[in-house]
Parts: C-alpha cells; sequence; structure tokens
C-alpha cells in the first residue's frame, strides 16, 4: 500500500511537520494501523512497518513517479483539496486502467466534492463516478458489508464525534462510490463523507468508537483484497 | 574405350576381387620389388652427371616399371560373380501413379519417357537377352504385366515401399538377380519407411533406380505442409502453420476457408532462394461445431499445377471452453492479472480459488456455487473435471495426502497439465518438494534452510525451444517475436527451481546481472510425465508486462492466454474419439481410438459402445470396434469411407442403463489430391533405395550401362569367373609409356 502523493496547488493543510500537504493527513499511523490489521486478517504480504528505521516515514509516492506502478494498492486522503496537474492526471489515469487501484477518503461536504471532481474529471473526463451499489462484490470479497452500505453506517473523524456529531461541513449522508473501467472493474473506491483514516489512526485510542474501527478495517481490508483479485 | 583398355567389363572391376593366381609367394613379390629399387638407386648414385632431381625422376620410372613387370609375373586376376545366362529373372517395376501419368505439354509423362528410354537405350533388349524379364506397374498396389502395353495409367497414391515388398518377395521362389525401377521417388503412400528399407536391403536383390522428370519443379507453388490444431475450443484465435515450397517467388497470400467462407488472410514472405518457407496464419476458432477448412496459396504467374496451392483440414470446435483450476495461497497482483488475461478469452475459463484470510478462500470464474466449496477439490472427480491446475504461492501442507496422490495421479494418469508458480510459500519454500508430486515435477527444488524466493531484477529470453514454442509466440515472425521479448519490462523477482531433471526442456530463461557478467536461469519449464505435463514459472511478477507497457500492449495478455491453452489444450477428455487424422487423401479406411473412462479417468469394465458414421452427402459409413484387448477403456475403430465428402463420427458409451457419454469427431476424405504435391524427381530417395539394396541410381541418359552392371550382379543364380589382367591393354601400354616416357627425359638432358 502506499499513500499518493499529490499536488494540492498549495491549498493544503496537513500533518504536523510534513510541511502542511494535504495528502499526509492522519500519515504514518492511519496506514501503520491498517497494514498491521492486513497482516493479521489476510494472507496478503505486505511491508511490515516495524521494518522501516524512523517510525514516522510514510511510504508515498507522487502520480508521476514510475515506481507507482509495481503498487497494487493506492491511498489518497482529503482529495477534497486534491489539484492534479494534466500530466499527473494522465499518469493517473494509465494507471488505474492498465490495473492499478485508487481508495480515496477523508473528504466532506459539496465544496470538498466539487473540488475532488475537478482533478477527477481531468483523470477520467469520459467516465462517471456513480454508487457502488451495496450488492457489488467489493463489499462481498471477504464480509459482507451490504447491511452498513445500505444502512449507510458513516465512519466519521474523532474531532466531530468529539462534538457529538457524525459528519463534517454538510457532508450529513455517506457515500460509498466508485469509478469502473470498460469491464465492470472497480478502479477508484471514494469514500465520500467518512474519514476511515481516523478509524484506522485511532485505533489505539480510547476516544475513538471500537466498533467504528472495526467496520473501517473490514471496508479497508475488503478494498486491499479486492485490488488484488479484480 | 575404358573397356578395352582394360579388357574387361567396368563393372567386374567395380564388383570383382583381386588376386593373384601364379600362387607364389607374395612376400617375393614384395622382396623382389624391394631389391629392384635398390639396384636402382645403387646404380643410379654413379650417375653423378644427372642432378639429384633428374635422378629421383629417373628412378621412380624405372622402380614403376619394374613393379609393373614383377605384378604381371604373378599373374594378377579379377574373381567375379555375374549372373548366369537365361537362369535369372529381372524385375522391372514402372512407376504408373498419378504423378507419373500427368501429360507434360507437348512432352510424353513422365512414365513413358521411362519407357522409351528403357526400349530406345537397348537395356530392356539386352536384359531380356540374358535374363528372364518380369514386368510390374504400381500405383498404391502392385501387379504384373504381360508386356508394356498393358500400362493403364493409374492415378492413386504412390506406394514404392510396399511395390519393392511385394516384387522382392518373389526372390524367394525364383533367381532374381536384380530389379529395375522407373519412378520420380514421389513416395506418398508412407511405405517407405527405415524398416522397409532395411528389408529391402536383407533380400539382397540390387534395386537400381531411374529417376524421370526434373529434379526442381518449375515456377511452382507447392503447399507442402499445413498443421492445424483437430480440436479447439469456440472463441479461441488458432494459428495455422503453412510450409511453402516455392521458386524464388517473394511472397505469397494464404487464405483459409471454412467451406466456402473466407475466414482469414495473409501475406506470407517467402526466403529469397527457391525452397521451403514457412510460416503461420492466425485464423479464429469461431463458434461451436465443424470448420472444414481449406488452406489455399494464391497461384503463382503462369503456374500449371495449382491443384497443390491447396489443403484441407477439419477442426472440431468444442462449445465447452477449457476450464483452469487455479489454486492461489494469497491475493497478489499475479493472481489478479492472470485472471484479467484470461477474461477476453472466452475459450477459457479460469475458475480461481485464493486463500484470502488464514481460514477462507474466495472463490471465482464458479459455474455455480457448488464448485469448490471448500476452497480445494474434496473429490478426486472434482478435480479431474479441470483440464489444467496452476498452484500459487500456497504451502503443500494446506492439502491433505489425498489431495496430494490426487494431484499425481491428475498428471500421471488422468493427463491433466500442472503448473506451479514462484511464491514465498511457492514451490521448494512451500514443502512441494517433500510430497508425491514432487516426483512428476520437471526440477527437484532446492534444499537447505535458504529461501529459494526472493527479489531479482531480470529479464525474461526466449531459449531455443522458447522459440518453437507456441507459449512465447507473441509475433508469427521468429526477429519480430524475439524483438518484442527484449523489450519486456524486467521482472521483480525469482525462485531458483533447482536441479532439471532430464526430460525438462526449458522456454524461458530469467537473465540476471550487468552486461559481461549475466547469468541465465530456468524461468519456465516443463516435462511430460505419463499422460500430461508439468510446467514451472519461476516468477510472480509478469503481472509488470502489464503494468509497464502502454495500455494497449497485448504481450502480457496474450503471453497468459497462450500457456493457458498449452496446459489446458492436451487435456483428454473421459469419452473420446480420436481419429489418426483428420484427411484421409486418396484414402478410403480410417483408423480412429475411442476411449471410455469414468468421471475418475479410470477404465469402465463392460462399457457397451457404439459408433455410428454419416457424410455430408447422406451415404453411411460402415464401421468396425474392437476392444484393446488390455482393459484399458481403448477401442480401435475402423471405418470405410465409401465416397469423398466430410464425415461425422459419433460413439455412445453405455454401462448398463447409465449413459456415459457421448463423443463426436469429423474427418474428410478427399481424391485426385495425393498425387499433386511433390510433382518433381525426388532424387535423393531414389539414389538411398539403389544405395541400401546395392543397386544404383541412373539418369535415363545413361541407361546403356545397366544390363552390364546387371550381369555383374550378386543376387540369384551366378557363376564365379576369374579374368585375367595381365592381358590388359592398358598394362602394356603403361609399360610402354614407362620407357617412353624415361627415354624422351633422358634425351632431354642429353644423358642417353
Amino acid at each position: 500500500m502506499v499513500r499518493l502523493a499529490y499536488s494540492d496547488g498549495g491549498m493544503g493543510f496537513g500533518g504536523f511537520g510534513r510541511g502542511g500537504r494535504s495528502w499526509t493527513i492522519d500519515a504514518p499511523d492511519a496506514e501503520f494501523h491498517l497494514t498491521q490489521g492486513i497482516r493479521r486478517l489476510t494472507r496478503i504480504s505486505t511491508f511490515d512497518p516495524g521494518d522501516y528505521a524512523d517510525p514516522d516515514d510514510v511510504l508515498a509516492l507522487a502520480p508521476e513517479d514510475e515506481d507507482l506502478l509495481d503498487q497494487p494498492f493506492t491511498y489518497a486522503v482529503e482529495v477534497g483539496r486534491w489539484f492534479l496537474s494534466d500530466e499527473e492526471a494522465a499518469r493517473m489515469r494509465d494507471y488505474l486502467l492498465r490495473g492499478g487501484f485508487l481508495m480515496v477518503d477523508d473528504f466532506h461536504g459539496t465544496l470538498q466534492w466539487e473540488g475532488f471532481m475537478e482533478s477527477m474529471r481531468r483523470i477520467f473526463p469520459d467516465r462517471d463516478v456513480v454508487e457502488i451499489p451495496p450488492d457489488h462484490e467489493v463489499f462481498h470479497v471477504v464480509w459482507d458489508l451490504n447491511q452498513m452500505v445500505r444502512e449507510k453506517k458513516q465512519i466519521p473523524g474523532i474531532f466531530p464525534l468529539m462534538n457529538g456529531v457524525t459528519y463534517e461541513q454538510d457532508g450529513v449522508e455517506p457515500h460509498w462510490r466508485g469509478v469502473f473501467d470498460d469491464n465492470g472493474r472497480l478502479m477508484v473506491a471514494i469514500n465520500f463523507n467518512m474519514d476511515l483514516g481516523d478509524a484506522w489512526e485511532h485505533a489505539d485510542d480510547p476516544q475513538y468508537p471500537q466498533p467504528l474501527t472495526a467496520l473501517a478495517y473490514r471496508f479497508g481490508i475488503s478494498y486491499a483484497v479486492y485490488a488484488m483479485s479484480h | 574405350m575404358l573397356e578395352f583398355l582394360l579388357g574387361h567389363s567396368i563393372w567386374a572391376f567395380r564388383n570383382g576381387e583381386l588376386a593373384f593366381a601364379r600362387g607364389w609367394p607374395l612376400w617375393l613379390l614384395i622382396a623382389l620389388v624391394a631389391l629392384g629399387l635398390a639396384a636402382i638407386l645403387v646404380t643410379l648414385l654413379r650417375r653423378s652427371e644427372l642432378a639429384i632431381w633428374q635422378r629421383a625422376v629417373i628412378a621412380t620410372l624405372q622402380f614403376a616399371f619394374l613393379a609393373v613387370v614383377l605384378t604381371l609375373l604373378w599373374r594378377p586376376v579379377l574373381n567375379v560373380e555375374r549372373i548366369r545366362d537365361r537362369e535369372n529373372v529381372v524385375a522391372v517395376v514402372i512407376d504408373d501413379s498419378g504423378s507419373m501419368n500427368v501429360a507434360r505439354g507437348k512432352q510424353a509423362s513422365w512414365r513413358d519417357q521411362g519407357v522409351q528410354a528403357l526400349q530406345s537405350s537397348g537395356a530392356l533388349k539386352q536384359i531380356a537377352a540374358s535374363s528372364e524379364l518380369r514386368l510390374f506397374a504400381f500405383d498404391d498396389r502392385a501387379q504384373s504385366l504381360e508386356a508394356l502395353g498393358e500400362l493403364h495409367g493409374g492415378n492413386g497414391a504412390t506406394r514404392i515401399g510396399d511395390a519393392l515388398t511385394t516384387v522382392t518377395q518373389m526372390a524367394a521362389s525364383v533367381p532374381m538377380a536384380a530389379v529395375v525401377l522407373v519412378s520420380d521417388g514421389a513416395e506418398n503412400g508412407g511405405s517407405l519407411s527405415e524398416a522397409t528399407l532395411s528389408r529391402l536391403a536383407a533380400t539382397g536383390v540390387p534395386v537400381h533406380t531411374i529417376g524421370v522428370g526434373p529434379e526442381q519443379p518449375d515456377n511452382d507453388l507447392e503447399l507442402e505442409q499445413l498443421q492445424v490444431p483437430d480440436s479447439a475450443a469456440a472463441g479461441e484465435t488458432l494459428r495455422a502453420v503453412v510450409s511453402v515450397r516455392h521458386q524464388g517467388q517473394r511472397s505469397t497470400r494464404v487464405r483459409i476457408y471454412d467451406g466456402e467462407k473466407l475466414i482469414a488472410a495473409q501475406e506470407v514472405p517467402l526466403s529469397e532462394k527457391a525452397g521451403l518457407s514457412t510460416a503461420s496464419v492466425e485464423f479464429p476458432a469461431g463458434e461451436a461445431g465443424v470448420r472444414d477448412l481449406r488452406v489455399v496459396l494464391d497461384a503463382a504467374r503462369n503456374e500449371t499445377n495449382t491443384l497443390n496451392n491447396e489443403r484441407r483440414a477439419v477442426l472440431d470446435v468444442d462449445g465447452r471452453p477449457r476450464s483452469v483450476l487455479y489454486i492461489e495461497g494469497e491475493p497478489r497482483w499475479e493472481y489478479k492479472f492472470i485472471r484479467r488475461a484470461s477474461d477476453g478469452d472466452r475459450s477459457l475459463r479460469v475458475v480461481s480459488s485464493v486463500r484470502a484470510t488464514p481460514n477462507r478462500f474466495y472463490r471465482q470464474g464458479l459455474k455455480s456455487g457448488d464448485e469448490l466449496k471448500e476452497g480445494l477439490p474434496t473429490t478426486e472427480a472434482e478435480l479431474d473435471s479441470y483440464d489444467a491446475v496452476i498452484l500459487g504461492s500456497i504451502e503443500a501442507a494446506a492439502f491433505s495426502h489425498d489431495q496430494h496422490e490426487w494431484l499425481k495421479a491428475y498428471v500421471d494418469r488422468r493427463g491433466g497439465s500442472l503448473m506451479l508458480l514462484a511464491g514465498r510459500d511457492g514451490m521448494g519454500d512451500g514443502g512441494w518438494g517433500r510430497v508425491p508430486v514432487a516426483g512428476v515435477l520437471p526440477a527437484r527444488f532446492p534444499g537447505g534452510s535458504q529461501p529459494s524466493y526472493g527479489t531479482l531484477t531480470s529479464k525474461a529470453r526466449l531459449t531455443v525451444y522458447g522459440q518453437e514454442s507456441p507459449i512465447g509466440r507473441l509475433d508469427a515472425n521468429a526477429e519480430r517475436n524475439e524483438k518484442l521479448w527484449q523489450e519486456m519490462p524486467a521482472l521483480g523477482d525469482f525462485q531458483i527451481v533447482g536441479a532439471l531433471r532430464p526430460g525438462a526442456v526449458v522456454l524461458l530463461e530469467a537473465v540476471s546481472g550487468r552486461q559481461g557478467a549475466q547469468r541465465a536461469d530456468p524461468l519456465l519449464v516443463t516435462q511430460r510425465y505419463g499422460r500430461g505435463s508439468t510446467y514451472l514459472l519461476a516468477t510472480s511478477t509478469t503481472w509488470r508486462w502489464q503494468m509497464r507497457l502502454p495500455l494497449e500492449d497485448q504481450r502480457h495478455e496474450l503471453f497468459w492466454r497462450q500457456l493457458l491453452h498449452a496446459l489446458s489444450a492436451p487435456s483428454p477428455q473421459p469419452i473420446s474419439l480420436q481419429p489418426d487424422h483428420t484427411v484421409y487423401a486418396d484414402e478410403s479406411t480410417a483408423e480412429l481410438e475411442a476411449q471410455v473412462l469414468d468421471e475418475t479417468f479410470k477404465p469402465v469394465p463392460a462399457a457397451a459402445v457404439s459408433v455410428s458414421a454419416t457424410s455430408d452427402s447422406g451415404a453411411i459409413a460402415p464401421v468396425t470396434i474392437e476392444p484393446s484387448g488390455r482393459d484399458d477403456g481403448r477401442y480401435r475403430v475402423l471405418l470405410q469411407a465409401t465416397k469423398p465428402g466430410l464425415y461425422r463420427v459419433v460413439m455412445a458409451a453405455k454401462s448398463g442403463d447409465k449413459v456415459l457419454g457421448e463423443a463426436v469427431t469429423h474427418l474428410r476424405r478427399v481424391d485426385g489430391v495425393r498425387e499433386q504435391f511433390g510433382v518433381f524427381q525426388h532424387r535423393p530417395m531414389l539414389e538411398r533405395i539403389a544405395h541400401d539394396t546395392g543397386g544404383r541410381y541412373w539418369r535415363l541418359e545413361d541407361l546403356a550401362g545397366l544390363p552390364e552392371a546387371i550381369r555383374y550382379s550378386r543376387a540369384g543364380m551366378v557363376e564365379r569367373q576369374t579374368l585375367d589382367l595381365w592381358i590388359m591393354p592398358a598394362a602394356f601400354l603403361l609399360l610402354a609409356l614407362l620407357k617412353l616416357g624415361e627415354w624422351l627425359l633422358r634425351r632431354h638432358w642429353r644423358r642417353l
């Protein structure tokens, strides 16, 4: 799994000590915890976060990096603020159509959706973003998650939870959306109005509800298995 | 002239044995020659007025003279055997097949040219004067003739081996001195094998072959060979391999028809020099059913024989896609991309079971939810229902003892293909070297505690065998194919397969290391085992060929589809009916092999087997069925294709009231075709027959010497003769020349 180090046109804000870039949000704890979950619950061979000399290291690649083509699963956060150039969009289009998989997460409300779509339309000008039906294979590949999708079980960030709500901005209703290739393969999984990254990041935080963390793991792991099998 | 100088026939020298008739000891001759040489040298040493080289020349001439004289005094003779006059039979065998009887414009047919040469040279008359002449003609069978006028001009196939065997069998009852064969040597009945030649040689009767016809066809294109699979799955793309014999034409167009419908056409480049060029032409197998294929070459300009520009083939297309079971121990990109490569090929059904979590398999490509319910096959019949099996990165311990036994039997007895892929739990690292199936694999996995799998950057390279294999054929053109492989992105991992077994064939190598210090390791290895085959693919990063090449590039998909087809295509079915070939040219008897097995590919005792055959014209072909007698479920089926046409042959098998299954195949009988191919004189074949039997190859213009050659034959009733050689005019002429030479030299040197 690799984090996508996208361009944000200087409008981003991010993790402490990472230059304020949006793509660094929740890093590295989110992928550290998710990777451990993948290692424990599946047979997928992933890198061992403990192997890193600096625990704060983040495995991240820019869209134009050739090594992205060796990565089966790419993770991007705060994509409401991404701003891909035409070249970056073309590289992402190539990566996804050749067989790559992108999961985007942690963006909320109408404004951020528009920001996300502005670059997404550049990646796929001729493809629609659609709701992933609850009975789609990605929600059954390991666990049957269709009921959660049907009930629109929102996985929130930790700060809204502290404020007693599960949404941010006007993103009240969660959406599992996607972009498919010509053969019906899900290439881009879009967690809209949700923050799975926080659920993974705070898996060891008593303030974050364990059932939501467990559910976030299930979605993340399902995406990973799907990416390795479809 | 030569025979005048030698005093005897040249054939006496060829066949006779040299001896000395005087009876004096040979050592005395050698001693006298040596003494004479010493005397010459002593005498000449005193002649100091001559230079050394001049004395050496004189000594040589004098020594040669003395040696010849002394040899003649010992009375050299030739002991020869020659046939007794009027006591032997000579068989003249005329090829009366179709190719010998084709009209050649204003020229006589090749058969008539041969007969006329025998008569006009006087050879036939001379042979008849000393031996009894027996005449035979043959095409696909031999018959005796009373006179050459009875030649009827056959149009059947050419079976030289059968004809010679029939004729030489006479040698057991009559003294046969020789066989004279008049032919173009275009054997096409499959009767002239090495064994036949050995049997002919063993009779001791020399066969003199007379070649007729030009040794190179004139301005002719010929589709000499056509290789097309006889069965395929619906939707599969196939390759027809065509071998074109040509006379220097640059290219030709190959068209493939299914009946009258054109299904493929391709321009095929030909080699610069006249000879044989081979190319492959892709064509679609189409929907389920029979393809009555016609492969046609466009005629060359002014080509007269266009009948040999076309060949037929019959292809049975099975509506059932070939099924490949792929068991993977971990979700990984290689798994996904193998599945993805096969997705576009509807002739393949890849059923996969990937262990997604430690205790749960995720299945894809299923026919029903009951398929592979436990993730792995739970019965031998379930495993045997697949045409090929792939095992990925999954440890051997994940399988039970029974499942390991089934896997071994799957290859050995069922005839399936098994492939192991590289991975952290694959091959040797997964313990596959310590289970029953290890014995059927093409390599012995390395032992020890060191992992054999790891990251390594390498490039795949085709071996010589790989270049011939359809698996590695990304382009029909060999040069372009090699270039496409050279441009393939590097692989990222490698697994050491260990020591190859003697029958293993390496199709791909992994080339790693820097320029100048490169090493090549087996990457794709295969071997036959029992009725099936096994493969090892020592990488799991072929997905890089997809991810690192442009989206429209199809190399990864093509490689995997071809590999999956190579794995699954040879898979036998429990109820099968297989003709020994699908097109019977100028043949009416077709032989087929039927097999009746149960769902675990074991013979069914006392199965009731019925076969029926009808042609497209409605004719019903008589069929006979014979069990092999070995209780192996095999039957020999003989079918009489009474008329040309396409025959549909149906076999049904029952055991008691239980229907075991049905098999359908097709074959075609075509007439008047075989003799249109290879229409030129096959001189090497005729020379081989003559050489092996002790005869000689003759051209039409040399036939005057044939009667004398037969006279000195060692077969039949022979008499021994002793021919004196001292009376040879050549000997006296030589003596005179030696002395004359010495005299002239001495005179020239003024030292007489």
